[in-house]
């Protein structure tokens, strides 16, 4: 079936990749509709998702990014985490619930960097249907 | 090592960009200035010459290091601008001016 739908798109869209119509949206989305279309790219955006993982990354606003996980451990408890970074002008505040706070660095700040890049970048494509660059429709359907 | 011109680029970025360089540059001219006024041997213009080499190194670290850091800041911050661009686009969150007003 997913073969199937994947043929679909491809012939309607000359792409196999999640668009905006691939996700069932309405013509005129709601934020909250929006965003989890986008959050689900973004769980993509580090790599693999292990088995049983489900992970959200998305952009709450300009200028906070959400990393929420669930899973159920080996004794079949199920776990979420939520981490919010923050920018601020002098860095990324990581806020974890039950850690310390602090201003990322290091290869956690390359990541986030080059996550938050690619985010905009799929996003653009595949949920508002827009050149990244430009910010034009892809689709010379649309105006 | 970096180049003449890339630490004269650094020096001047580092003037602009952060006290704590400034003084250490500073430093360094105090340093270079003494040589013209005081009859250093031949060591002491070395040392001298050495010290201001290891300071324009640091510095030279500490500006790719702080640029880098701005870089990546940056980054984060276009990328929040340009997807709440898009979500304004779509009509489902207000432009600044109407956020502001």
């Amino acid at each position: 079936m997913a073969g199937l739908l994947k043929k679909a798109l491809r012939l309607l869209t000359g792409s196999d990749e999640m668009t905006a119509q691939s996700f069932g949206l309405k013509s005129k989305p709601s934020r909250r509709e929006l965003i989890q279309h986008e959050s689900e790219i973004g769980g993509h955006l580090f790599g693999p998702v292990p088995a049983g993982h489900h992970r959200q990354f998305f952009n709450l606003d300009q200028s906070t990014w959400i990393w929420y996980e669930e899973w159920d451990d080996e004794s079949g408890q199920h776990n979420t985490s939520t981490t919010r970074y923050e920018v601020h002008d002098n860095g990324i505040l990581k806020v974890q619930e039950g850690s310390p706070y602090y201003y990322i660095e290091g290869d956690e700040l390359d990541n986030i960097v080059a996550a938050t890049k690619l985010y905009y970048e799929q996003v653009a494509r595949n949920v508002y249907q827009r050149d990244p660059s430009t910010g034009r429709f892809l689709n010379a359907l649309h105006p | 090592m970096p180049n003449e011109n890339h630490i004269e680029r650094l020096m001047k970025n580092y003037e602009r960009e952060s006290p704590r360089v400034e003084r250490q540059l500073s430093y360094a001219r105090q340093v270079r200035q003494s040589w013209d006024r005081t009859p250093f041997d031949q060591q002491h213009v070395q040392d001298a010459t050495v010290l201001q080499q290891a300071q324009e190194l640091v510095a030279a670290q500490y500006i790719d290091e702080e640029f880098r850091r701005k870089q990546q800041l940056a980054t984060v911050q276009v990328a929040g601008s340009n997807v709440h661009r898009l979500r304004v686009w779509a009509g489902v969150e207000p432009t600044d001016d109407a956020r502001a007003a």
